[in-house]
């Protein structure tokens, strides 16, 4: 299938009628028939239903709705657990019903275990909650065979850390694990960081299986842009020395730039997806600004002018070389 | 054999193009939108640190200083464009120019019109203009979008001016809603319907950029018609009203825009619009205005009318495999 800016190119390069165009549009198959927009359609309806209730249900049970007592809310969650459970078991995935089944039984997971904290007050942080909804619901996942629902994964994931990381409510299993380490801020935010990466590297792993399907590159840049994120804020954070510039925090650095240089390398050697080197750049860009900010002591006008320099700059640079790696990596995979 | 070589081809035998045509010069490649994402990030920040930078030496603080700073810069960041499109250098200043360029004249329009509704309305035209003038797809594409959220803000602040919303307001903010985005909806529609006819007359340079910006205003932009006591996330003494029920519009905008965006087949705005969709349930459940129990049957509603209606379009298009699309 065409780019649509390759058909846009071709077009004007040729200077193509109406009819040319049309036809184009449906040789290259850039344009869906009827017959597919119906399906999406059919499919982003079917999705959007069942993300639907299921989050009538999430703001039923935090609703805490007195009028139904605790059994009874338990009830409800675990039949409809149960029910989507049994509808995957009877058109199992990869039957569209099956995915969107165990998809809604992830959802009802982490609904049950929001209700479990709400109704016995353990006393549990948020994070906890989104953390144990990830090992909880991985099964349902798995057996699930469907990037969106790895997708919704990654993101409850996510958050969890994310929570962990900002709030550090030091309090919880997550924390129990590496309480006697006494990491600082920089520190922690390279757990996230490895596991996201981890996620990525198992990703180009199954790539390369027959499970492929399942893990579609989108899935990879989204665990990627996440790695990413995590290694810029810490490294964000020691160049601010927010902690007080310590040593752990030079150590913090120095992981984060050796993760991003295998990274890069991988990328490089793999020949195919840009997108890695592009969230390097992004992130060094911030990084390097940040620097820039944080070490230059003179006027604020020489300041903002540098920072634009730097920013026209070092934007340029990546600029031109990810495009020339674009440019150079399509024409070997076309070759 | 490459795809061009193949449509080509394909064109020739059914004798839609001429053979043996020249080869042009080879196509330039497509920008990812990941790459266009870090330009374009670097190059808006880089105007904003630019024009600190002018108003810290220059300080212009009346409209005609800062509107001359605003065309001059505007100016520059054309000419930087036309001067040589396959430089990067070039074009990163340029948006940094243009960006910074904007702000000034934004600053300006705040000056004469000394009001909100004025100074978007102002901005809103601006940027159609520059959607028509300036000679890059960034460039294009990012003043498509500011129209659409600088045109949202407009209608609003010229109805409402900075009254907060409120239960009696309602029908009007509906209405106002409507007549923002309807047209916003309409444009992309008709760009997405037309596309064959816009690139057989060789407008696909203004086109393409423009149908892009309409479509992410789709998905994110309909912020700008939120009423403000939606901000009240967290505040006790927000009134009940059906105002609550607003991003359930923004979300199916986005929707629309998720199905636009796959009959072009761009997979990354397909993408934004159902992520702005969801950001737009999350963003349901934290507003207040009616209790988690109405919401829970507001949802539950939606979800089994979206089910029943992708099961009653299944069976006409008769879909019996369950496959996906």
């Amino acid at each position: 299938m065409m780019d649509r800016n390759e058909l846009d190119a071709f077009a004007a390069q040729y200077k193509l009628g109406r009819e040319a165009v049309d036809a184009a549009l449906e040789i290259s198959r850039a344009r869906p028939t009827s017959d597919e927009l119906w399906r999406f359609a059919i499919s982003l309806l079917r999705l959007a239903g069942a993300l639907s209730i299921a989050a009538g249900i999430v703001f039923f049970v935090a609703a805490n709705w007195e009028e139904i007592d605790v059994l009874a809310r338990f009830g409800l969650v675990e039949a409809l657990l149960v029910a989507s459970a049994g509808v995957a078991l009877w058109r199992p995935p990869p039957h569209a019903l099956g995915r969107g089944a165990l998809l809604f039984a992830f959802v009802m997971a982490g609904a049950l275990l929001a209700l479990f904290g709400q109704t016995y007050q353990t006393g549990a942080n948020v994070y906890e909650l989104f953390l144990t909804w990830s090992v909880l619901g991985l099964p349902l996942v798995i057996a699930a065979q469907w990037s969106v629902s790895w997708g919704a994964w990654v993101l409850v994931l996510n958050v969890a850390l994310g929570l962990f990381c900002s709030l550090r409510p030091e309090d919880g299993w997550f924390w129990f694990l590496i309480s006697g380490t006494r990491l600082d801020a920089a520190e922690l935010l390279l757990a996230p960081m490895m596991v996201n990466l981890s996620l990525w590297g198992l990703r180009e792993y199954v790539e390369e299986t027959r499970w492929s399907a399942i893990a579609p590159p989108w899935l990879g840049r989204l665990v990627l842009a996440c790695a990413v994120g995590y290694g810029t804020w810490a490294g964000t954070i020691v160049i601010l020395g927010e902690n007080g510039n310590t040593g752990g925090d030079a150590l913090a650095l120095l992981f984060v730039i050796i993760a991003f240089v295998c990274v890069a390398t991988y990328a490089i050697r793999k020949r195919t997806d840009v997108f890695p080197l592009a969230a390097l750049a992004g992130s060094a860009i911030v990084l390097t600004t940040t620097a820039l900010a944080t070490a230059v002591e003179m006027d604020d006008e020489v300041i903002f002018f540098l920072l634009s320099i730097w920013l026209i700059a070092s934007s340029t640079v990546s600029g031109r070389l990810l495009m020339k790696l674009v440019r150079l990596w399509a024409r070997e995979a076309e070759a | 054999m490459s795809d061009l070589d193949v449509l080509k081809r394909a064109l020739v035998s059914r004798g839609l193009m001429a053979e043996g045509l020249p080869t042009p010069a080879p196509l330039p490649s497509h920008r990812p939108w990941f790459v266009s994402l870090v330009l374009g990030s670097a190059g808006w920040l880089a105007g904003v640190f630019g024009l600190i930078c002018i108003g810290l030496i220059f300080r212009p603080d009346t409209a005609l200083e800062l509107t001359s700073a605003g065309v001059l810069m505007l100016a520059a960041a054309g000419g930087l464009y036309a001067l040589d499109r396959e430089n990067a250098f070039f074009d990163q200043l340029a948006l940094a120019l243009s960006i910074a360029g904007q702000l000034a004249m934004t600053g300006a329009a705040w000056d004469i019109t000394n009001s909100v509704a004025g100074t978007v309305a102002l901005v809103a035209l601006m940027q159609v203009v520059l959607v028509l003038l300036l000679p890059n797809r960034l460039a294009k594409f990012l003043a498509a979008f500011f129209a659409c959220i600088a045109w949202a803000f407009a209608v609003r602040f010229a109805w409402w001016d900075a009254e907060e919303f409120s239960l009696r307001l309602v029908p009007p903010a509906l209405a106002s809603w409507f007549v923002v985005w309807i047209p916003v909806i309409a444009g992309a529609h008709a760009l997405v319907r037309t596309e064959a006819r816009w690139m057989a007359s060789g407008m696909q340079y203004l086109a393409r950029p423009a149908l892009t910006g309409l479509l992410l205003s789709l998905a994110f932009g309909t912020w700008a018609s939120l009423p403000f006591s939606s901000a009240h996330l967290w505040s006790a003494s927000v009134e009940t009203d059906w105002l609550a029920m607003w991003p359930l519009l923004s979300a199916a905008a986005a929707l629309f825009a998720a199905i636009c965006a796959f009959r072009i087949r761009n997979r990354a705005l397909i993408g934004a619009a159902i992520g702005g969709a969801l950001l737009h349930v999350v963003h349901f459940y934290f507003l207040l205005g009616t209790t988690l129990l109405m919401k829970s049957c507001i949802m539950l509603i939606v979800g089994v009318l979206l089910s029943v209606t992708a099961a009653l379009l299944s069976r006409r298009t008769r879909d019996p495999s369950g496959a996906e699309a």
